[in-house]
């Protein structure tokens, strides 16, 4: 039987020695410690703020979208969630925070083995990061990892320096979803 | 003072409730007896329009959860309410309503809270027929409060009376007629119903809704009842038409047997049914010689078992009757009965009772739909073809579910049960659990009952107490279905319980219904499985928990005759793709062939039943189950098994190993649209026929040839039973309570055009609304604005609805049962797969897709509106949720019960045309049962 085929989209695991060498220069040091900095708000405030400012980590014309690793794979658009623009992820965030219904649970997310994969002139970041998601029930005792999987990720660094999402691809490798997700990764 | 123009005072008049919206205020317009009147129109428990409730003797009760406030007041009335609604004063001007919303309404010195009933609707019932059912239905649709005008048209003189007495004590002249009116004294005044006795009926013109008298007088109906009875069938034998045969029907029959009765020497009896019986009983009483004569081999052939049927003629013979079985008529003459073995029955006195011929005539005529042996054909809730049409008692045939026995029932108790039945229906009322069949006869000094469904053909025990004997009827796993009782209530009582539990009888002499709870399991899953006695307006949690129940499914669902949705075409383009898949809880594979066929066999080796295909998808040239090789082509059939013939000629499998025996198993499978179906059964029906006319319809407006494109998959696991997710689909009353998001953003608001379309069969639905057109669009941002906290959509493109489907509807959520869902919201297009792991648990696997020829922004825009449904879906999140709290309640509740799904009781199950309806959760219960046998 044939083996699915893997996307190439990953240039640079095709140059293991390339990579190493690549992760010692200190643009890649700086830019690895600022999306690693961005990227500890942004599960803070999934974990512990306000639904309604996650928005906030893109830009404009952002785009968001949670993606079985499944569809990834086979280049197949759907994801749980697909937001072209800031807007539709405003919307979703008062939606989910104001007209959802779901259990109360608590939501960890953790982003791990972030890897810088490029830097272009004008301060845009190319990089990949693992995340895991552990969702606790009021209900249950233990914590489930609820999701699996790393983000693919295309920062622009702003006028004052900080950085903000133009893409984020999750790319879950838990395919089989337990019950609901009721916030973003 | 800040008064403001309305709207035109004769339109609040006519329509009693009027929503409109003063100076940013959300206002009710209200008429009642004449006035009109203005309060808030946001109820103050929940947020609901006051104006979509239900207005009733000055109060108007919510949409959302019954509270009630007096219209007039404002006052809450009764729990969940407890905080007034705000009042405004009006004024009538210019033909206009003016309403100041700065000063409340006059109070009234005592708020009126409730009206008597009579006069607060328009409509007309009409009943034909009175005798008792007529006069039951009368009495029962007034308690129920029916508040029109009601006649009752009957072609006897008397008041209406009760028939048992006829044969009995009114025989006998023990009691008179007035003992048995059905009405008290008084009574018919008080229920302001208009008698119009004496007088028949000549024709029903359902058309124009009315119907013509006798006397030529012609009276209009909204509803109409018919309680036309039945007639006696007539002795039709030589000498018949010069002979004097006594019949018993009505009172008038009643006084002429009587008298002659009185002065008999002998009679002959014609029919051994319990009329019969009854009359010879009443003959021997009076000192005459009786004889029954029957024609069958022995008496109640029809009604009861021998058994009882033996005991009843044993008794009868002991009180000097004579009986004659199998005998057949050749005349009758005034010097008695002559029989075809040439004796003559003596006889001064000849009654026949040889059954009765239902009045159906009226209804026939005026194309009611009746039964070919007679009797008027009616539902659940004894509704004819025609609506607002209903048929009581004796000309009644009711058939319960659509497939089941037909049933005309000549009794006492059904000339009230189904009375009472109609009444509920008209009132909108539920039904309600209903005793089993009872029926009494008084003879030779005892009283037999017969309680529950007689068959003659069933096994019978006999019981024999101090008393008279009890003998129980049973079903064929032993259950007691009737109790046949002669004399002694004690023993009546306990058998009743012993049908109640619904346990087979024991054997060798233990008492019944003792059984220990360790012994369920050896128990016939019949006997613990029993459906509750409310019917399908009761679903019991053990339906969404049990394992064996859960095994059955899959045996006789999933497994049995039905088509069960695998693949779409798209996802196997070409020769040698496949998928794996399931049926029900069973892993198969759907492969192509090199002719292009499509192939759907188990998952599950020849040789040692290993899950040999472990990708999700993917292309190959044949199938190799990693354990031992063994090989399969592409239409499951075993092609290579390694080391056939041994090694070095030893070993290796038996020389008559045919490898054509043991291919995989191969599942029927049709396609359509696009759509892969597969089938354990043989012999399936085709698909187009499994989904009838109706639901093909919407499937094809999905499926409509247009090539499909594939845009990925989701899978996600529900801790709930698999049966909530079709029920879900099926359970209109979820979609604006639940999913505050529809109401929120106008997508599903008070107006849409909408339906919950059924199968006859019940199993498959369709779920449709249609996004208003643009004047409504309007409408439905006014109510959005009723949210002033900012809460609009900043990309309202998720809204957007691009026509491109061949239907009325712009959402079809369509199930197709047993196992696929096909969703058509809007735009975003998808089939949802579902997989079941047992009573608690199920998988869905859902298949997104669009069309080849999608534009890449249509693709976009189908992606977009992605967002509502699946896991993550703004809708799909909390049904997800909901079933898991569904069965979260049944396995976490103190003992198990039933759930209730008895809204919209006007339709028993079924398509639906409101949304706050069960009745496509019925139906799809009604479905299940037949295939369940439970």
């Amino acid at each position: 039987m044939s083996r699915e085929t893997k996307p190439s989209l990953d240039v640079g695991l095709k140059d293991v020695t390339g990579a190493l060498q690549r992760a010692t220069s200190p643009a890649v040091r700086d830019a690895r410690y600022a999306v690693e900095a961005f990227n500890a708000i942004y599960c803070a405030v999934l974990d512990d703020g306000d639904l309604e400012d996650w928005p906030e980590f893109f830009t404009e014309d952002g785009f968001y979208n949670i993606v079985s690793r499944e569809n990834y794979d086979h280049g197949l658009p759907v994801g749980l969630v697909y937001c072209e623009g800031k807007n539709m992820m405003k919307d979703r965030a008062m939606a989910i925070a104001k007209t959802s219904m779901f259990g109360p649970r608590y939501l960890r997310h953790f982003m791990t083995n972030t890897r810088i994969l490029g830097i272009d002139d004008t301060g845009t970041i190319r990089s990949e990061t693992n995340f895991i998601l552990i969702e606790v029930l009021a209900e249950l005792p233990e914590g489930r990892l609820h999701m699996a999987g790393r983000m693919q990720d295309i920062f622009e660094t702003q006028g004052n320096g900080s950085l903000l999402l133009k893409s984020r691809i999750a790319i879950y490798d838990t395919l089989l979803v337990h019950n609901a997700l009721v916030l973003p990764v | 003072m800040d008064w403001f123009k309305t709207l035109e005072t004769r339109q609040v008049l006519e329509q009693g409730a009027i929503a409109t919206e003063v100076d940013g205020l959300r206002i009710a317009l209200w008429a009642v007896d004449g006035e009109v009147y203005a309060t808030g129109n946001i109820c103050t428990h929940a947020f609901a329009y006051l104006t979509d409730g239900h207005v009733e003797g000055g109060c108007i009760e919510c949409p959302l959860h019954q509270g009630l406030f007096d219209i007039r007041s404002g006052k809450a009335l009764s729990a969940p309410v407890s905080k007034d609604i705000a009042t405004y004063a009006v004024k009538q001007e210019d033909g206009f309503v003016w309403v100041d919303i700065n000063t409340p309404a006059q109070q009234l010195e005592e708020a009126v809270t409730t009206a008597h009933v009579i006069g607060s609707d328009d409509r007309t019932l009409v009943v034909i027929g009175a005798g008792q059912a007529g006069a039951e239905t009368v009495i029962a649709v007034r308690k129920h409060g029916f508040g029109g005008r009601i006649v009752l048209i009957g072609s006897e003189a008397h008041m209406p009376y009760e028939r048992p007495p006829l044969s009995k004590e009114l025989l006998a002249g023990v009691t008179t007629i007035e003992d048995a009116y059905v009405f008290q004294a008084g009574q018919a005044a008080e229920l302001q119903v208009k008698m119009m006795l004496g007088v028949s009926v000549s024709a029903i013109y359902s058309n124009d809704k009315t119907v013509r008298l006798s006397n030529g007088e012609t009276i209009s109906y909204d509803i109409l009842v018919l309680a036309t009875g039945a007639r006696p069938r007539k002795l039709v034998v030589s000498g018949s038409d010069d002979t004097r045969i006594h019949y018993l029907r009505d009172l008038h029959d009643a006084e002429h047997l009587g008298a002659a009765l009185k002065t008999a020497q002998s009679v002959a009896v014609i029919g051994g049914g319990f009329i019969g019986l009854e009359l010879a009983s009443a003959a021997r009483k009076l000192g005459a010689k009786a004889t029954v004569i029957e024609a069958q081999p022995r008496l109640m052939t029809r009604l009861l078992p021998a058994a009882p049927a033996d005991y009843l003629a044993g008794i009868a013979k002991q009180h000097g009757v004579s009986i004659e079985l199998g005998a057949r008529i050749t005349n009758v003459s005034d010097k008695g009965v002559g029989l075809g073995d040439g004796r003559l029955i003596d006889a001064d006195v000849i009654i026949a009772g040889i059954g009765a011929i239902p009045n159906d005539d009226l209804a026939s005529d005026a194309d009611i739909k009746t039964h070919d042996k007679g009797g008027i054909l009616v539902d659940v809730a004894n509704r004819t073809n025609l609506a607002g049409v209903y048929a009581v008692g004796d000309v009644a045939v009711r058939q319960e579910r659509p497939g089941g026995p037909f049933q005309r029932m000549e009794s006492w108790q059904n000339a009230r049960l189904s009375a009472e039945r109609v009444a509920r229906h008209i009132t909108r009322h539920s039904p309600v659990a209903e005793d089993a069949p009872w029926f009494w006869s008084d003879l030779f000094g005892a009283t037999i009952q017969i309680y529950g469904q007689t068959d003659p053909d069933m096994a019978v025990v006999r019981r024999d107490g101090d008393k008279a004997p009890v003998f129980l009827g049973q079903d064929a796993i032993g259950r007691v279905k009737c109790v046949i009782d002669f004399g002694d209530p004690s023993a009546l009582r306990a058998a009743r319980s012993l049908m109640a539990n619904g346990q087979p009888l024991a054997t060798g002499g233990s008492e019944a219904g003792d059984n220990e709870e360790d012994d369920m399991k050896q128990q016939s899953f019949e006997s613990r499985f029993v459906w509750p006695a409310e019917g399908l307006t009761r679903v019991p949690d053990w339906v969404y928990t049990n394992q064996d129940v859960y095994d059955r499914e899959v045996e006789r669902i999933f497994q049995g005759p039905t088509w069960n949705y695998v693949a779409l075409e798209c996802e196997v383009p070409n020769t040698g793709d496949f998928v794996r898949s399931y049926v029900g809880p069973t892993p198969v594979v759907v492969s192509r062939d090199e002719d292009g066929e499509v192939h759907v066999f188990e998952n599950r080796c020849s040789h040692r039943a290993a899950e040999f295909c472990r990708e999700l998808r993917g292309n190959s040239t044949e199938f190799v189950c990693p354990y031992h090789e063994w090989s399969y082509d592409l239409k499951g059939n075993l092609a290579g098994v390694p080391f056939r013939r041994g090694a070095n000629g030893e070993g290796g499998m038996p020389a008559d190993f045919n490898a054509a025996d043991h291919g995989l198993r191969k599942l029927n499978v049709t396609k359509r649209g696009g759509v892969i179906f597969a089938s354990f059964a043989d012999n399936m029906e085709s698909f187009e026929d499994y989904m009838g006319e109706a639901m093909l319809t919407d499937f094809d407006a999905v499926f409509s040839g247009r090539k499909l494109k594939l845009f990925g998959h989701y899978r996600h696991t529900i801790m709930g039973n698999w049966k909530l997710y079709p029920e879900n689909l099926k359970d209109p009353y979820h979609a604006t309570l639940l999913h505050t998001f529809l109401v929120t953003f106008g997508l599903l608001v008070a107006g849409n055009k909408s339906a919950m379309i059924c199968d006859p069969k019940g199993r498959h639905s369709t779920m449709a609304s249609a996004k208003s057109d643009k004047s409504v669009s309007d409408e439905n941002k006014k109510e959005m604005r009723a949210y002033r906290d900012g809460m609009t959509l900043s990309d309202p493109r998720l809204m957007d609805y691009v026509p491109e489907f061949d239907s009325p509807w712009s959402v079809t959520m369509q199930v197709v049962w047993p196992n696929l869902i096909v969703q058509r919201e809007m735009n975003t297009l998808g089939v949802r797969q579902l997989v079941p792991n047992g009573p608690n648990e199920f998988t869905m696997i859902w298949t997104m897709f669009g069309y080849e020829d999608d534009d890449e922004e249509m693709i976009r825009h189908r992606l977009r509106q992605g967002n509502l449904m699946g896991p993550a879906g703004f809708l799909g999140l909390e049904d997800n949720e909901a079933i898991k709290f569904v069965q979260d309640g049944m396995l976490n509740s103190a003992k198990p019960a039933n759930h209730m799904v008895q809204l919209d009781p006007d339709v028993p199950a079924g398509t639906s045309e409101t949304l706050i309806s069960e009745a496509a959760i019925r139906a799809l219960y009604q479905h299940w049962r037949e295939e369940m046998g439970v």
